[in-house]
This record gives C-alpha cells, structure tokens and sequence, in this order.
C-alpha cells in the first residue's frame, strides 16, 4: 500500500487521513461503505486509490464518523460534510485540487463544487450520490443494510457488487465480520444514514438545478451494473454542468474502485492529466 | 405492588401460511391481510378486555403506541385510553407510550396527555418511548436522531407541565416561541412517568437520573432481565435522585394460567406460537430486524459486541429472545412468558418479583390470536388466583409508594 494513514487536529478535532504519492494534489471523498475507512486498513481495498498515488498527492480523509474521525454528534447534514472540507482543504494548506467523490463522497463533492468551483482545478465523480430522479432512483439503500436477525450480509453485496459471493464481495463485506470490521461498517452506516436518512433518501432535490455553477473541467464516471446509482443518472450531472463528459466502466457494479481499480483509475487518471 | 393489564391489540387473524409468506409482521406487511369486516369486533372485544380488568381488580391497564404492523393495532393509543376515560371506573390507565422522537410539535403529547389526566380526574400514567426501530421506516425520521429527539421532547413536555407558561424553547430539535400547554395535568406535579427500555445503558441513567419510572419491555432470556434488574439498581444508585424502590421498576411478561399446567399448555399454545412466529417476526426473532442505522449507539453495540465475546460466557443469555424459541422446552427455559396453574404462575412470579425487586408487573394476558373466553379465564385466574397470592407474600417493600421526584408518587385520591 502506497498510502499512509495521518492523523490532523482541526480545532482539536480528530481527523483521520489516508496520504501518499506525489504529484498534483487531489481530494479523494470516500463512498458510503465498502470503501477506504469502512474497510479494515489492511485489507488490500486499496488497489485504485494506490493506483491514483502514483500519479498524484492523493489526499483522502474520513468524513466525519467514519474510521476515528471525530465530530459524528455534531453532524446534522451534507452542508457539515461540505465545511469539513474547506477545513481540511485549509488545515492542509491546500488552495486548489482536483476532487474526486464517491457515492457518498460524491454527493459531498457536487454540493462543495457548486459552492467553492474555485478551489478546484478539475472535478470527477464517481457513481455519486447527491441526485435522484423518478426514472433512475438511488436504491433504498438503509432497508438494504438493515441486519437480519438469521445474520449474513449477502443483500448488502448484492446491492454493491456484481457477484455477492465473489472472493473481493465476500472479502470486503462478510457475512462474520470482526469486531473491528463490524465497528467500521457500522460507524459507515451511522453516517450515512445520519446525513443521507431524512427524506429524501441520499440526495439533495435541489442540487440538480445548482450543477450549473461546477464551472471547472468534470467527469462522471459510472459503472453499467450499479444497482445502487443508477448510471443513467450520469445524464443529469453531465447535462447540468457545463463542461462535463462520461466514462462507463464495463463488467462492475457500485463498488467499481473496488471491482475494475485498475480501469476506473487509469480513466480518472487520463481526465486528470490531460492538458 | 401493582399488578397492570398491557394489551397490545395484535391483529389475530393472520394467514396460517404467514411466517413462510411474509418476512415481517412490521413495515412492509401489507394492510391487504386487515380485514374491515372483522375490524370492528376485534377492537370492540379488545376494549372490552381492558374494563373487565378494571371489574376483576388490577390496578391498571396499559396501551401502546405502534404503526404499520399486525403486531399491535394502535397507532393512536390515545385515542384508546380516551373510549376507556368513558367506561373505566376504579383502575389507572396507562399509556406506555408515546412515542416523542416520531412528532415535530413534542406539545402535542404534552396536551394530549393533560387532556387524558383531566379526563381520568388523576388516575393517569404517562409513557414516553423513544419508539421502536421500525417505527423509523414506517415514519421515515432519522433514527440516529432518535435519543436526542427523545431527550429534548422529554424535558421539554415536563417543562410544559411544570413551569408556569407561556415560555419560550430553543432547542436543537424543537424551537417553540409560545410553549403554554392547555390544559394543565391534574396531578401534581404530572402524572407519573414511565420510559421502557431493552437494557441499554442511556436509558437506564436517563430514567434514574429523571427519577421516573424504567419498564423493562423485552421478551428477553429470564437471566438478562435478571442482568438487566441489577444494573438498573446500581444505575439508580449512582446517578438517582432517590434510592431504588421497586416502584421504579416495571416488567413486561406475556401470562396464561389455566387450571392445570397441562391444560394452560394446551389453551394457549398455538396462541404463544402465532405471537411468536407471525407478530414478532420482523421484530424481536426471526427476518429482517428493523433495527436501523444509527438507532443503536456506538456505546451499546460494542457493549453488545462484549457480551456476545464467546470468552464473556454471556452470548447465550444477551442473544436469546423470545422470537427465537422453536421448541416449547425453549419458551419454558427462556422464562419470558409464565404459564401454568395458578400455584405455578404464581411460585414463579412470586420468585421473580422479589429476586429482582420489581413492583410492577405488566401481565399481558392477550397475546397471538388468543380468543376473547380464553382471554377473560385467564385474567379470572390472575385477578384471582395469582396477583393476590403474591401481593400477599412480596413483602413490605413493595407496598409503599416510590418516592419518585417526577411523578412516581402515585395519587391515592383524585379530585373528584
């Protein structure tokens, strides 16, 4: 692993950062779980994220809640996730970046894009959260997460990968997890559901009409079997931001950084590059 | 010691097939398994239960809030406690409770239950719930929000009942320019209050540190109410405005008592299996657990984490719920319903009430499809045969009133 785990004090607030590699700095906003910080450190899920550090400084830090992030009782919404980070964009000394959200991180990533467009060079999201429409909804993803009393998370893996008893699902989302892993999942959870739970689920109605100010270079990159973000919602972000194009990820589900890393970081990696 | 009627009003006519059709009796069990037809008599025969427990004697009765499920058929227990205002003459009436977190305006429960108060001219207990996790699908609120909602609610309707209005509340949750509650309860300084827990440690502290009333709602393993008894005890004694007394304390558990042990077997079985495997699937046993994100604290999972450690020796215990049991040798073993002739019933209670000093208990003797001449022996026997048995030999513990700084002082004569 190229990465490394730091710790910043933000306000005497705890926040937990994965770090490494060099290059052009990039903000890196996890998905909701399955993803760095909701995943055991060692578990080897950080193939695309590594992949990213051999051409970048690649920034990620645990949202609020998550990993050993402090500062869960204080949360109330997506607009908190959007002010944690201007403060860790500032704590790190970090004028401009590129950003890349995920999911979850994803829907953080266009709320601060329509905000703060010039603290970023370019913009990529990631089968992101954030916009959900009658013809392409967001799955009901905390009924989906929600423990059967006979145990096993197979609907969670059904719902995340394209084979739910494939060695990467069943590695990153077992059924018997460790106390360490549980903890992890659940603190995901708790977050998730802390800002993504009052109606409407996981999105924000009013983003769609507001991507009109992501005035900076975008990319929507979308898997063709996300059952959790329906990729027909790539649509909507590149209609509504000004200079956005899409890449489609073949042969993955939602946890596409996890299932093709390899692909979904070279096409990040392209974008990001390019003159 | 006070001996109360709980009904839960379930919806007793369930497909046979249900358990093997349906992966819930909450949230999603369709309302096409309500019968209309049948709807009228089933809340009629239910009400009807409640008076004759006022004419046979128990000191109470207690409704309860739930929504969307066959589990229990009030999601407005209100307006329940509002038909029996009209036709109940001796007993208190209870409604444990509302539950604070699932309502924007928190005034609403401290009206209606100052209007219940005057109504009943006193003999009125108040429950306040954090409501279960379904709950939170079925009303779609943030369930990691559910204990601060509870908490501010909480203080803010006591508040409402004690403090002269209009006043003004600014809180994280609710923002009130004009709290000024009309009517104001009868009793003095409000009806006394009871929050249910299923163990965890907020809530205890929470009720000790209010000084109101704990009622264990659990259809736990015998042996983790046990657990669960001593540390209320210890919490009260740590952070309590006043020493424990088993007027604190309440406990919910499902009663049948028949002539003999066999033939109370026989009367209630299939009823005790319809409760288990239809209405409490979903809930507190097997299928989907409606247990959502952020209901459960981080502090209580990894407390639940310790005592489901293979090494603590507690996993058994902790886990084991009614809604498990597939053998009658586990209903039996597990203790969380009593069965039996009124001498078994009674020994077993007897014992149970004074190891883990609980002054009140909350007999449901309507459970799963048990039919109403079921039903009405069985309270019979327990009016009869059980409750005074071991009112008699509890001992004087239990016979004073708790000294409850909110509410726990019961009202022996209400205005008239």
């Amino acid at each position: 692993m190229t990465l490394h785990t730091e710790t910043l004090s933000i306000r005497n607030q705890k926040v937990q950062l994965l770090q490494g590699g060099t290059g052009s700095p990039v903000l890196y906003l996890h998905g909701l779980v399955a993803d760095i910080h909701s995943l055991p450190a060692d578990g080897g899920f950080t193939t695309f994220h590594d992949t990213l550090a051999e051409s970048f400084s690649l920034y990620a830090p645990a949202l609020p809640g998550y990993a050993d992030t402090a500062g869960y009782d204080d949360l109330e919404n997506i607009e908190d996730l959007v002010f944690f980070c201007l403060d860790v964009l500032d704590a790190l000394n970090l004028e401009k970046v590129h950003l890349i959200g995920t999911a979850l991180g994803g829907w953080v990533a266009t709320e601060f894009a329509t905000r703060h467009a010039h603290r970023l060079d370019k913009f990529v999201l990631i089968n992101p959260c954030g916009i959900s429409t009658p013809e392409a909804r967001i799955a009901n993803f905390f009924y989906t997460v929600t423990p059967k009393a006979e145990g096993g998370n197979d609907e969670v893996r059904e719902l995340i990968f394209s084979n739910q008893n494939s060695e990467l699902a069943r590695g990153a989302v077992a059924d018997e997890m460790s106390p360490e892993a549980q903890l992890l999942f659940y603190k995901a959870q708790m977050v998730s559901a802390r800002v993504g739970w009052t109606p409407p689920s996981l999105y924000n109605p009013r983003l769609k009409d507001r991507l009109f100010r992501v005035t900076v270079p975008t990319l929507i990159v979308t898997a063709t079997g996300d059952k959790l973000v329906p990729s027909a919602l790539a649509e909507i972000y590149a209609g509504g931001i000004p200079n956005a194009e899409v890449t489609q990820i073949a042969d993955s589900a939602h946890a596409v950084w996890l299932e093709q890393p390899h692909k979904a970081a070279e096409a990040v990696a392209q974008f990001l590059n390019r003159k | 010691m006070k001996f109360w009627m709980f009904h839960l009003m379930p919806w007793p006519h369930l497909p046979k097939d249900f358990e093997d059709k349906y992966d819930s009796a909450w949230v999603t069990c369709s309302n096409s398994l309500f019968d209309p037809e049948r709807g009228p008599d089933v809340y009629r025969q239910y009400l009807d239960q409640l008076v004759y427990a006022d004419e046979l004697g128990f000191d109470g009765v207690v409704v309860n809030e739930h929504h969307q499920n066959a589990y229990g058929m009030m999601p407005a227990p209100n307006l329940i406690a509002a038909a029996l205002s009209q036709r109940i003459k001796k007993a208190r009436v209870m409604v444990l409770g509302n539950g604070l977190p699932l309502y924007d305006v928190p005034l609403k429960i401290a009206e209606e239950f100052a209007m219940l108060d005057n109504m009943f001219r006193g003999k009125f207990d108040a429950g306040f719930v954090v409501g279960g996790g379904p709950e939170y699908y079925s009303y779609n609120k943030n369930p990691t929000f559910a204990r601060e909602r509870f908490r501010e609610a909480t203080e803010l309707i006591l508040k409402a009942w004690t403090d002269p209005g209009p006043f003004s509340w600014k809180g994280k949750h609710f923002q009130l320019q004009y709290v000024n509650t009309w009517p104001r309860p009868v009793q003095d300084p409000h009806p006394p209050v009871w929050v249910p827990g299923v163990g965890s440690i907020e809530t205890m502290e929470f009720v000790a540190e209010h000084g109101v009333i704990y009622a264990a709602l659990t259809y736990s393993h015998v042996d983790a109410f046990r657990r669960n008894a001593a540390y209320f005890q210890e919490t009260v004694a740590r952070v309590g405005k006043s020493p424990f007394h088993p007027g604190m304390l309440g406990w919910l558990v499902p009663m049948y008592v028949a002539e003999t042990d066999q033939k109370a077997r026989e009367e209630a079985e299939e009823h005790i299996w319809y409760f288990i495997d239809k209405l409490l699937k979903g809930f507190a046993g097997k299928g989907r657990t409606w247990m959502p994100p952020g209901y459960t604290s981080l502090q209580s999972l990894q407390r639940l984490q310790e005592l489901s450690d293979p090494g603590s020796g507690h996993a058994a215990v902790k886990t084991w719920q009614l809604g498990h049991a597939t053998s009658w040798d586990d209903i039996e073993a597990g203790g969380s319903v009593l069965i039996g002739s009124p001498q078994t019933v009674r020994e077993k209670l007897l014992q149970y009430v004074t190891e883990f000093k609980v002054g009140h208990i909350l007999a449901l003797p309507q459970f799963g499809s048990l039919p109403d001449h079921l039903t009405r022996k069985n309270m019979e026997l327990l009016a009869n045969e059980v409750f005074p048995y071991v009112r008699k030999h509890a001992g004087a513990e239990f016979d004073t009133a708790p000294q409850c700084p909110h509410g726990g002082v019961e009202q022996t004569s209400a205005p008239a």
